[in-house]
């Protein structure tokens, strides 16, 4: 059942992102890499996924 | 079996018929009853015999009074508690297989789902009640056993009907239309019919997912007031559930409420595209007593339309 927590955050070199709670943050080097990393991570978890306008990518679940 | 305490060959008559007439009527509701039952061959058997033991207490009750045993009469309070057992034991059954089905049926439809089968034993209980009293009566007035058979049946058959009609709730389709609505994503954000959904399809595989192969569905009151009842959370999980288990969901699946239009929107990727089933069975999905508050909703006819 959904519990619609975030698991986790994966950023950018310039993305500021003081406190995360319980979600775990992983920053890229690059947009592509950032895109390989949400994937592996959204298809583990069988997350759904947020894109921000701001580039970061939130996984849902 | 010849003694002073032996049943009489017209009172073993009236107790077998009211009897079966009872476990008919059960076994009548019990193919209506089909798509919210989850156990076919051992649920249905476990019902049928709850039924035969509830229409055998109806049954017996009118010989018990006539032969002066009122004490008999207190078996029906001890079946309806039995009864209650049943809705309590179907709740915690079908609670137990939430995890286990696409999405939850939801708080509100388990407990719809269980108050009908504790009513269905009552039916089963009445027109056997009432097919009993009917051949007693029948019998009272001197007419032959033929009569006080033809007559016991055609009382209990429209008892039956009768209390059918009386219980038998009203679906979606009632008091909304339903169809197709067309999907849309622009970059992470899905959209149903101009309708923001959601923006949780980040990834360009569920981008692409959503657009090639999902259905939506459009649900919109056909009056104002009806959006109480189509707006609350527990008809639209009943909704989704049933949506998800026509159809089946390959991946994602998602409720929405527009508050501007008073629509409610469905959507999923399913397992089979079938977009008339899917509308049907959205259309079908009964109306959880708990959740309507309408009054011309609520208007139950005994007499039908």
């Amino acid at each position: 059942m959904k519990q619609n927590s975030i698991i986790a955050a994966i950023t950018l070199s310039h993305h500021k992102v003081p406190h995360s709670g319980e979600a775990f943050i992983i920053e890229a080097n690059n947009e592509e890499e950032q895109y390989t990393l949400m994937q592996d991570i959204a298809k583990a978890l069988k997350a759904d996924v947020v894109k921000l306008s701001n580039g970061i990518f939130i996984l849902i679940g | 079996m010849e003694g002073k305490n032996a049943i009489s060959p017209d009172d073993l008559m009236l107790i077998l018929l009211a009897t079966a007439m009872g476990t008919l009527a059960r076994y009548l509701t019990l193919k209506i009853d089909y798509r919210q039952y989850p156990t076919h061959p051992n649920g249905s058997l476990i019902h049928l015999v709850i039924a035969f033991i509830a229409a055998a207490i109806g049954a017996v009750a009118i010989p018990a009074i006539k032969s002066n045993n009122y004490t008999a009469v207190t078996f029906l309070a001890i079946a309806i508690q039995h009864f209650r057992d049943v809705r309590k034991t179907e709740r915690e059954s079908l609670k137990d297989l939430e995890c286990t089905e696409f999405t939850p049926r939801g708080e509100a439809y388990i407990d719809g789902i269980a108050k009908t089968f504790e009513s269905r034993n009552y039916f089963s209980l009445i027109v056997a009640l009432s097919t009993a009293a009917t051949i007693e009566l029948v019998r009272y007035l001197g007419l032959a056993l033929p009569f006080q058979t033809a007559i016991g049946i055609i009382v209990g058959y429209v008892v039956f009907i009768g209390i059918r009609r009386f219980s038998q709730g009203k679906t979606v389709g009632d008091i909304a239309s339903v169809k197709l609505g067309v999907i849309e994503v622009r970059d992470s954000e899905l959209y149903v019919d101009g309708v923001f959904v959601s923006n949780t399809i980040g990834t360009k595989n569920a981008q692409k997912m959503v657009q090639a192969e999902g259905l939506a569905v459009v649900i919109e009151p056909l009056k104002d007031h009806y959006r109480v009842t189509l707006d609350n959370f527990g008809q639209r999980k009943a909704m989704l559930f049933e949506a998800t288990r026509s159809v089946g969901v390959k991946r994602y699946h998602y409720t929405r409420k527009d508050y501007e239009s008073g629509k409610t929107i469905i959507v999923l990727v399913p397992l089979l595209q079938d977009a008339e089933k899917l509308i049907n069975i959205v259309r079908h999905t009964p109306l959880l007593e708990s959740v309507k508050k309408s009054h011309s909703v609520m208007k139950s006819n005994i007499l039908g339309d």
